[in-house]
């Protein structure tokens, strides 16, 4: 399929989802365990009731959990993944958290929150990390264990387990079956997370293929600086082409599942996504292989909190629009990280409640032309009630 | 770096379905794991019938087997938890020791909402070691460590041999020597590592010293029945899948048999057991199959040590917050060792949480490299490819009103974080973030307490004032080539 496929699509697509102003919240729901009982299909039901108190039109369920998905997976499937039967990975000691299985309680427990949105009349979707986000040695998948000849190398040849190149055909197969099997639930929308990869980047791709390739194509060793734009650029090759495959995935099924690509720091001095993730959503965007731009999180000027994120706001929808195509959704964070500010930072840089600063950074939202929010990880209790409100009334 | 790969000339035989699999100590029987119905079971397989009898009947999970030197025991760990992780989280069900003896049947030896797993016997059958996550903290988010212990075979007080400091650092299948002195076992130390094989003399607990090849991924070590090798699960960039090495620890000579996982040496040494993941293989195994006596590994490690430190900028008692211009001399790139060093005397004021002592500002990288204290903890991080946080942390909590000399270095594969007499602690990883565009050096930028900053130094090469990590030359010496 060539990109003027995936453009029309994506034209038609929008043509008829456009109009709403969308509340999209995803669910980490490894917060949850904590607090709830969540192994079982009455569980799932409740962490829903949870985040619709944020009056979310769209629900996004995590894929994963530990790098081991959150359903019965053909994919990932090892009779001894579960700790400590593993003798690679160390196992998490948490309370409960430490000791759910949600792939193995009988129960498809996000096919249960899919069919519950429907009775609701609530969107349904994937929240699909690049990578397991948690970054420890418990969030090694299966079949990442099984497979190290497929692992990402740094410069200089050590292995890291974290993820298999996707410069390996084999590696592009087994994500798109795991694809697959998200897409038999029948998302309304795949929201691909770029800032939870795992600690992955363009330093950990010197792996055979792709080394072999830099060879046939610049006659030298591959770069000892990763940052070497020719190396990200190779890179970026593969990471495309698994996205593209994903968009081909989808239109096989003939339904219609939005594809998300979040992405992050716009503000910033370097193109974040291009640099680390080897993503250019760009290009992306205008080839009609995704559909929207979520916006993660940006990177304010404190000097000018509301103007500059206003001007960001701005120069992001231009750009899309000028794309021609795609819909853009804007940030609700609660949670602050580094480099990721939530909206609690703009509450404590500005002396303002938290209500207030969500209530602003909607109408920001809206009056830059966005198409909806995404409220970043709707845990238990991170969202406070009035913070829900402020979102629900809007 | 020798490493060789053996030439298959024997063809492997395949044993049946099992994996972990270990031999009795009189080579007629193999111990190992099954799946059932999708639960992991242990049984024995007698070598010359064929017979085969399961040693565990309860319904939960059963694990890695291992013989008592005597033959007649088996320890093995089992869980069985059958309810939600929600239901069971007030009971002790968990993953626990038992051992079998023949003619008593099954006791089992610890308990606690644990994880005990990986259990071996000592040389003389009177204890057992093991791994567990007993030292992982309820209390610490996503607690994720994991120690070796040990304890006496018929249960009782637990001894903490291997400690686990941080979280994200783990322990795998700990092995004692046939003559009792030295303990192989995997480690872990963290998310951004990959596993390797180390060495602790059981005489000095501590003392632990990597032998397994550099920047492989090594796990699951037995010794052969001399003790001179060792043979372990590995993998190196390029080799097919995960593979059988067999290692001399001593010299650093290692070869690659053949693709599989699990070894272990017949007593008799004549035969490699091994497993697929699924299923059990035997196929001989002789001197042919061992690295020469002169296939010895330069000791990378020891030349790393050795580049004496050079100092690029020193400030006694600086002023600060201050700024300085960095210059092409903070260029350490992803692979030049370089530290950063400060004498400090701890005065937590009003946050003592968390205090940046010295900072370094790279493209790209605000914190490309930064000392601080957390909690009272010296702590020393860089950042990964991502732009992430990822550091060491020292297992010593810093006391007010005390002066101290705080050391971290970065190598090109292992962060450090020193307290000057006391302590060294390290964390390996796969790749950093470049610091080759150095911008700014900021000296106490972030919380006050004049006097807190008493010298302050950044260097290349490993510091003069920190002990470097035992090598595998040093660890080794005077043991002769054995």
């Amino acid at each position: 399929m060539n990109a003027k496929y995936f453009a029309l699509l994506g034209v038609m697509f929008g043509a008829a989802a456009c109009g709403a102003f969308e509340k999209i919240a995803y669910i980490d729901s490894f917060d949850y365990p904590g607090f709830l009982e969540t192994e079982t299909a009455e569980g799932s039901v409740r962490i829903l009731d949870n985040v619709l108190k944020t009056g979310a039109t769209t629900i996004l369920w995590r894929n994963q959990s530990g790098a081991i998905p959150r359903y019965p997976s053909a994919e990932e499937a090892l009779p001894l993944k579960e700790p400590p039967l593993d003798k690679r990975r160390i196992p998490l000691s948490e309370p409960i958290r430490g000791w759910v299985r949600f792939d193995d309680c009988g129960t498809n427990l996000i096919q249960v929150a899919a069919d519950e949105c429907a009775r609701r009349g609530v969107t349904f979707g994937i929240h699909m990390t690049t990578e397991e986000n948690h970054g420890e040695s418990w969030t090694l998948s299966p079949w990442n264990l099984e497979h190290p000849q497929f692992w990402c190398c740094a410069h200089g040849g050590a292995p890291w387990p974290g993820r298999c190149s996707l410069a390996y055909d084999e590696v592009l197969a087994h994500k798109l079956r795991l694809v697959d099997e998200l897409l038999a639930m029948k998302p309304a929308m795949i929201y691909i997370d770029l800032c939870r990869a795992g600690g992955w980047g363009p330093n950990l791709e010197f792996v055979i293929p792709m080394e072999n390739e830099w060879r046939r194509l610049y006659d030298c060793e591959p770069p000892a600086n990763w940052r070497d734009p020719r190396w990200i650029a190779l890179v970026e090759k593969y990471v495309y082409r698994y996205i593209a495959r994903i968009r081909e995935r989808i239109a096989r099924t003939g339904r219609r599942t939005e594809l998300v690509m979040a992405v992050e720091r716009f503000g910033a001095k370097e193109d974040y996504d291009y640099i680390y993730r080897a993503v250019d959503w760009r290009k992306l965007l205008r080839t009609g292989v995704i559909d929207s731009v979520a916006v993660a999180c940006i990177a304010p000027d404190w000097n000018d909190p509301w103007g500059s994120t206003a001007r960001i706001y701005g120069d992001v929808v231009r750009e899309v629009r000028g794309i021609g195509r795609g819909k853009v959704y804007f940030p609700i964070m609660s949670y602050n990280f580094t480099n990721r500010p939530g909206y609690s930072e703009y509450a404590k840089q500005l002396g303002i409640s938290n209500e207030a600063a969500v209530q602003r950074l909607l109408e920001l939202a809206r009056d830059a032309g966005g198409d909806g929010i995404t409220m970043e990880v709707v845990d238990f209790n991170n969202y406070s009630p009035s913070v829900c409100k402020a979102i629900r009334e809007f | 770096m020798i490493m060789t790969t053996c030439v298959v000339l024997f063809a492997a035989a395949l044993l049946g379905e099992g994996t972990c699999g270990v031999y009795s100590p009189d080579g007629g029987k193999i111990a190992m794991q099954r799946v059932v119905a999708g639960k992991s079971r242990v049984g024995v397989l007698d070598r010359a019938s064929g017979r085969f009898a399961w040693v565990e009947k309860g319904t939960g999970n059963a694990a890695y087997p291992a013989w008592s030197p005597s033959g007649d025991a088996i320890v093995y760990a089992y869980g069985n938890e059958t309810n939600t992780a929600w239901a069971a989280k007030d009971g002790d069900t968990g993953y626990h020791l038992r051992v079998w003896r023949h003619g008593s049947g099954v006791r089992e030896i610890t308990t606690g909402r644990f994880r005990d797993y990986m259990p071996s016997f000592s040389h003389d059958g009177n204890r057992i070691f093991f791994v567990s996550t007993r030292c992982a903290s309820p209390e610490v988010f996503l607690a994720t460590r994991s120690g070796v212990y040990s304890i006496d075979a018929d249960g009782g007080e637990l001894a903490y041999l291997v400690p686990s400091h941080v979280n994200d650092e783990g322990a795998g299948q700990p092995v004692v020597s046939p003559d009792g002195k030295m303990l192989a076992l995997a480690q872990n130390t963290g998310f951004r590592s990959t596993w390797r094989i180390v060495c602790m003399r059981l005489s000095e607990p501590g003392s632990i010293c990597t032998v397994s090849l550099k920047g492989q991924s090594a796990y699951a070590p037995r010794w052969t029945p001399d003790g001179r090798h060792i043979v372990y699960t590995g993998f190196s960039k390029g080799d097919p899948g995960w593979c059988v090495y067999v290692l001399n620890p001593r010299t650093g000579g290692a070869r690659r048999i053949c693709e599989g996982r699990n070894p272990d040496v017949h007593p008799s040494g004549a035969f490699l057991l091994y497993d697929d993941g699924k299923s059990l293989y035997e196929r001989p195994f002789g001197t042919g199959d061992l690295p020469g006596a002169d296939e010895v590994v330069v000791d990378e490690e020891s030349r790393l040590y050795d580049e004496p430190e050079r100092l690029v900028w020193r400030a006694e008692k600086p002023d600060y917050p201050a700024t300085v211009p960095m210059t092409e001399a903070f260029n350490f790139g992803t692979d030049r060792t370089f530290f950063v060093r400060a004498k400090v005397r701890y005065t937590p004021a009003a946050s003592p949480r968390f205090r940046h002592f010295l900072t370094g500002e790279y493209e790209g990288a605000k914190l490309g490299f930064e000392l601080f204290i957390d909690h009272g903890l010296p702590k020393f991080g860089v950042r990964d490819g991502d732009g992430a946080y990822m550091g060491a942390v020292s297992d010593m909590v810093l006391e007010a009103g005390h002066e101290y000399v705080l050391t971290g270095i970065r190598t090109s594969s292992a962060l450090y974080i020193h307290v000057e007499g006391k302590s060294l602690r390290e964390m390996r990883f796969s790749a950093t973030y470049p610091l080759d565009r150095p911008i700014r050096l900021e000296v106490g930028p972030t919380v006050g307490g004049k006097g807190d900053i008493l010298l302050g130094e950044v260097g290349t090469g490993w510091p003069a004032n920190v002990p470097h990590p035992i090598t595998r030359t040093k660890f080794f010496a005077g043991e002769g080539a054995k």
